[in-house]
């Protein structure tokens, strides 16, 4: 480390000075080294997750620090459980977020690209070629491709819901519900259909509730036109169903009221003593009194109660439920219209909201009970109620289902596809190459690097299906060149065909332009840095 | 170049075929551990447990659920299985160790096809295949129980409680068991039936008593035996009942002041013990607190108060007696109470109970469950909670199947059959399940002692020639008809049992790389997995 120790400066007197302070306490690497060194930690955690990737990618159990175990398929998940240390394998860390944020689905593909990237631009560095220059040459790079998949996509029917179904397939095709996935696909298009706004392309994700009870199989997992809330019936003998209700949504408890200044009352004699009490027991009555009159038949509540309230709840015939969640509240006042009111005194009859069947479900021998509302006036909202065997069955069924939601959204948002496959990247591949050749100066290198990487997305597919990768890939190449078929991607299923148009595996585009602009940003973020300085951890803490 | 590290110190990460082996091993290994209890001549397991604070802290068990509950486990895959046998004790009771033993089956075969090169993915559709034509399999063998459903509940019972330590008085807690779920007319609320461990007599003074037994007992000089009761059933403060105005506290300025105080306090005692004697009722069952004061003025009353019923046990009261919980005494025209015929105590061991007899509602009832020794009485509690399980599962979905190995060979030959019609590698993992399928007679044999691979092939060989009900009779160690037997088991329990089984594995066989988190530090964990 010739650079770090230059940093130790002599004044003129040959004393030494210190520049940074502690900088005894701190590792440093600088130039190509610190380049290189990001480059192979970037790679080692794109290496992880390349095994996950398509129809016959493998899962990655995670242990967590306590010790739950997750399994999942999802890059995302996978990412952010993995415990990483390295600074650069956080940004890819982030990397695979952000996708996740803006996209929701390739969560894996993208960290895999910029991975390969990586892996291409190293290539390039050994040759001398400087990182700035090949950040350059990726960046216009990105921009062939992207244009090249405009160029390549298909208008999709949206209405179709068949099609849409067939599209919710192909990102459920990786996961581990796959053994049902006609039928979880149906019930992500359904779901998304629901709340969709198809006028103003807009999708409220906070409208579709997810709710997962272990027990039963995959195959029970059903979508529910209403809300279903992990909650029972405060008192134990409140009616099990109501049909009709008119549920009142309040987020005053039952209780003696709080004032939120702080007081003291005094009670200095017996007849405060009794006043008190009168008053107490007046309070409560008037809150009954003014739920009752309102006309409601349910009251959800998101405080607890008191169990002289609960009572009182009971013998006035007023079901009711306690503790429910902020967020739920919110999505039970959508879905059944009503108001959330703040205060007894400001219920009214307008405030109230409508549900068709309110119950209770009950589940296995277990004494699980839950509520589920339904045929509510606003049947936008909705819940998907997960089965599975075990715990990491159901969790990772969500994440699939979220993936599988978020592909539908962004149809609906935007309705160009391309066709799955790593076809999409082939033909990206093939234009970025040939324009390569036109381009003078060092980007040329880039240029062909970049089409490289790009190559790697149906290479992984390819391996991770127990192909012969570089034969599966060039016989590709040769085909889509020869017929200047876009759609010819690897047949990762064994359906026998390479056209993924026929397959029906279909992706979105903008997943795909996002995924390759997003791995373009961060690949050349870090060849950007040229220096870092680590803290000793130990010594130092954390950072 | 520096070396780079990218998880956290203490993280790790195996991958690829180390990942695979890690996860197979700790499958594996679990599976063993409860192989040896399968079957009607299984053997138990003590544990042993690590929490010095536990009393005795020790069990005497067979139930899978619980011996893998109590072992704490680090291997992530075998966390899946554990996972796995907690969620069929939730869901149907029992099948918890068959369930675990054919997941680690299904790996053990799975292993060798992965050693033969095959892809897990191909394994993972081929078990697909398997479970889909054994689960065909298994409906087609299914038999509604119709009228007779007494019959086969009582079969099922005995069945299942012959694995059990219950297995000598079989026949008596089979009749026990199917009459408590009987009594609860399908509603298969579990609830209903309560049941109270009492140390002493032997297993089989264990008994089914038609009313509702509580362990409390009434305030001193009320009425010890109360006839045509009428209950009030209620849950509310009894001590001081203080105000419960928020801030607010009492301040007086002499001595004089606060024996007012108390008097009022004492007066708004009296005034609620007023109210709840305005009900007319002559028995008072509070969840919370009585204080001694209220007590005096119940027994002065002559009416009958018990304290501190806790929660389940009021609700279950409520649901017992038809009454309602109560918290306000002001509308006595409106409360609603309970009945029963006859409240008295009685002696079981050296314990007082009070029993409600001729209770309103003939759906709740209580066992009485009798041992020598407190693990016998905690193994028998749960021998019979499986029991009743399986039975409430049945009541709901009335289908048996043939027990005794002998729907695992029909599904196993079944898939036996389809796996010749497979072509491409997929067949070898659909032959695999059913090799694995058949395993499960196979150990039962092998714990009973007997020559189990020439019964298995025998019994292969009956089901080949289409006799679906042959099993194996572990008492003479042969091959016969199980249905005339009476051995016969729930469809729903073994659907599920395969099912899961199959998805557990299915999960594991999927992974290829094992990331672990560094450990959180922390103090010494006691708490099961």
């Amino acid at each position: 480390m010739a650079q770090a120790s230059a940093q130790l400066l002599f004044d003129e007197s040959g004393q030494p000075f210190i520049v940074m302070r502690e900088q005894e306490n701190q590792k440093r690497i600088t130039g190509v080294e610190a380049v290189k060194s990001h480059i192979l930690a970037a790679r080692a955690v794109a290496n992880t997750l390349r095994t996950s990737l398509g129809p016959r990618g493998l899962d990655k159990m995670l242990v967590s620090p306590d010790g739950d175990v997750t399994i999942t398929n999802d890059g995302a998940t996978i990412m952010e459980k993995m415990d990483v240390q390295h600074h650069v394998a956080k940004l890819m860390v982030e990397l695979s977020k952000s996708q996740d944020h803006e996209i929701g689905d390739g969560t894996t593909g993208v960290v895999v690209l910029a991975g390969a990237l990586l892996e291409e631009a190293e290539k390039l560095i050994d040759r001398g070629i400087h990182p700035i220059k090949i950040a350059d040459g990726f960046d216009l790079a990105c921009k062939k491709a992207l244009e090249t998949l405009d160029s390549i996509s298909d208008k999709f029917p949206v209405e179709n819901r068949e099609r849409l179904v067939e599209t919710a397939q192909t990102s459920l095709g990786s996961k581990i519900v796959n053994r049902s996935i006609r039928q979880f696909a149906e019930i992500a298009v359904d779901a998304v259909l629901s709340v969709a706004d198809i006028e103003t392309k807009d999708v409220n994700f906070e409208m579709i509730k997810m709710e997962g009870k272990v027990g039963g199989r995959l195959e029970d997992t059903i979508l529910v036109k209403g809300i279903v809330i992990d909650k029972t019936m405060s008192h134990p003998q409140m009616p099990k169903e109501i049909k009709n209700a008119k549920v009142a949504i309040l987020t005053c408890p039952f209780e003696p009221p709080k004032p939120k200044t702080k007081h003291k009352l005094d009670i200095t004699s017996t007849e405060d003593f009794k006043a008190l009490r009168d008053y107490e027991r007046e309070t409560f009555e008037t809150m009954i009194r003014q739920v009752k009159e309102s006309g409601a038949t349910l009251a959800i509540c998101q405080w607890g109660f008191d169990d002289e309230a609960n009572h009182l709840l009971q013998a006035n015939d007023l079901p009711a439920v306690r503790w429910v969640g902020g967020p739920e509240i919110e999505l039970l006042a959508i879905a059944t219209n009503a108001r959330i009111v703040p205060r007894f005194s400001e219920l009214t009859k307008e405030k109230l909201g409508t549900a068709g069947l309110v119950r209770e479900i009950t589940f296995g021998a277990a004494k699980d009970r839950m509520l589920s509302i339904e045929e509510c006036p606003n049947s936008k909202a909705v819940t998907v109620f997960v089965r599975g065997g075990n715990k990491m069955i159901i969790d990772e069924a969500k994440r699939a289902l979220h993936d599988a939601l978020c592909v539908i959204r962004n149809l609906v948002r935007d309705s160009r596809i391309v066709y799955g496959g790593g076809s999409a990247e082939l033909a990206a591949a093939i234009q970025v190459a040939k324009e390569a050749d036109r381009i003078d100066g060092i980007e040329q290198y880039a240029f062909r690097a970049f089409a490289d990487a790009l190559e790697s997305i149906p290479m992984a597919l390819a391996e991770n299906s127990g192909l012969a990768p570089i034969e599966a890939l060039s016989d590709l190449k040769a085909k889509q060149i020869e017929t200047g078929n876009s759609f010819l991607g690897i047949d990762a299923v064994f359906a026998g065909t390479n056209d993924m148009k026929e397959q029906k595996v279909i992706e979105t585009l903008l997943s795909k332009r996002e995924q390759i602009s997003l791995a373009t940003q961060v690949v050349r973020m870090i060849l950007k840095i040229d220096d870092v300085r680590v803290p000793d951890d130990e010594k130092m803490g954390p950072y | 170049m520096l070396p780079v590290q990218i998880l956290k110190d203490s993280a790790q990460e195996e991958r690829g075929e180390s990942a695979r082996l890690s996860s197979f091993v700790g499958a594996i290994a679990i599976g063993d551990l409860v192989k040896s209890t399968l079957g009607p001549k299984g053997m138990d397991k003590i544990l042993i447990s690590g929490n010095p604070e536990s009393a005795g802290g020790i069990k005497v068990t067979n139930d899978g659920a619980t011996i893998l509950k109590s072992i704490g486990v680090d291997n992530p895959a075998a966390k899946v299985l554990v996972d796995m046998s907690m969620t069929q004790d939730h869901e149907v009771g029992d099948g918890t160790t068959s369930v675990t033993v054919l997941a680690a089956e299904l790996l053990k075969e799975a292993e060798k096809l992965v050693n033969q090169r095959i892809h897990p993915q191909t394994i993972i559709s081929g078990y697909r295949r398997a479970l889909g034509i054994a689960q065909e399999a298994l409906k087609k063998s299914s038999i509604e129980s119709g009228d007779n459903i007494r019959e086969d509940l009582l079969k099922i019972a005995r069945t299942t409680l012959g694995s059990k330590i219950l297995s000598q008085h079989k026949e008596h807690f089979a009749q026990l068991a199917v009459d408590a779920v009987l009594r609860l007319k399908g509603s298969g609320n579990l609830d209903a039936i309560q049941i109270i461990k009492k140390l002493g007599g032997s297993m089989n003074e264990s008994y089914l008593d038609e009313g509702f037994l509580l362990e409390k007992l009434p305030g001193m000089f009320q009425p010890r035996r109360v006839e045509k009761a009428k209950i009030l059933i209620a849950n509310t403060p009894m001590d001081t009942d203080k105000v419960k105005v928020f801030g607010s506290r009492v301040r007086v300025d002499g001595v004089a002041k606060v024996a007012e105080l108390e008097a009022a306090e004492k007066l708004k005692m009296k005034e609620k013990v007023d109210k709840i004697l305005g009900h007319n009722c002559n028995v008072f069952i509070n969840r919370q607190l009585i204080y001694n004061y209220p007590e005096q003025l119940f027994a002065d009353a002559k009416v009958m108060a018990i304290e501190h019923a806790d929660f389940e046990g009021i609700e279950r009261l409520a649901l017992v007696l038809g009454g309602e919980i109560v918290s306000t005494f002001d509308s006595p025209q409106t409360a609603q109470f309970g009945y029963c015929d006859l409240i008295e105590e009685i002696m079981i061991g050296e314990d007082r109970l009070l029993r409600f007899s001729g209770v309103k509602l003939g759906e709740a009832c209580s066992v009485v469950l009798r041992g020598a020794t407190q693990q016998i009485l905690e193994e028998s509690e749960r021998s019979l909670h499986d029991a009743l399980c399986v039975l409430v599962t049945h009541v709901k979905e009335s289908k048996t199947v043939a027990g005794a190995g002998a729907s695992e060979i029909l599904m196993s030959t079944a898939i036996a059959m389809e796996a010749q019609k497979v072509a491409g590698k997929e067949a070898l993992a659909v032959e695999a399940f059913g090799r694995a399928l058949a395993q499960l007679p196979t150990i039962i044999c092998d714990n009973a002692g007997l020559d189990s691979a020439e019964l298995v092939t025998r019994l292969r060989a009956e089901h080949a020639n289409g006799r679906h009900s042959f099993g194996i009779d572990i008492e003479k160690g042969e091959v016969a008809d199980v249905t005339k037997l009476g051995v016969i088991e729930s469809y729903n329990v073994k659907l599920c049992m395969v099912s899961s089984a199959a998805e557990a594995t299915e999960q594991i066989l999927r992974v290829d790389d094992i990331i672990k988190a560094a450990p959180r530090a922390r103090a010494q964990d006691n708490r099961p997995c």
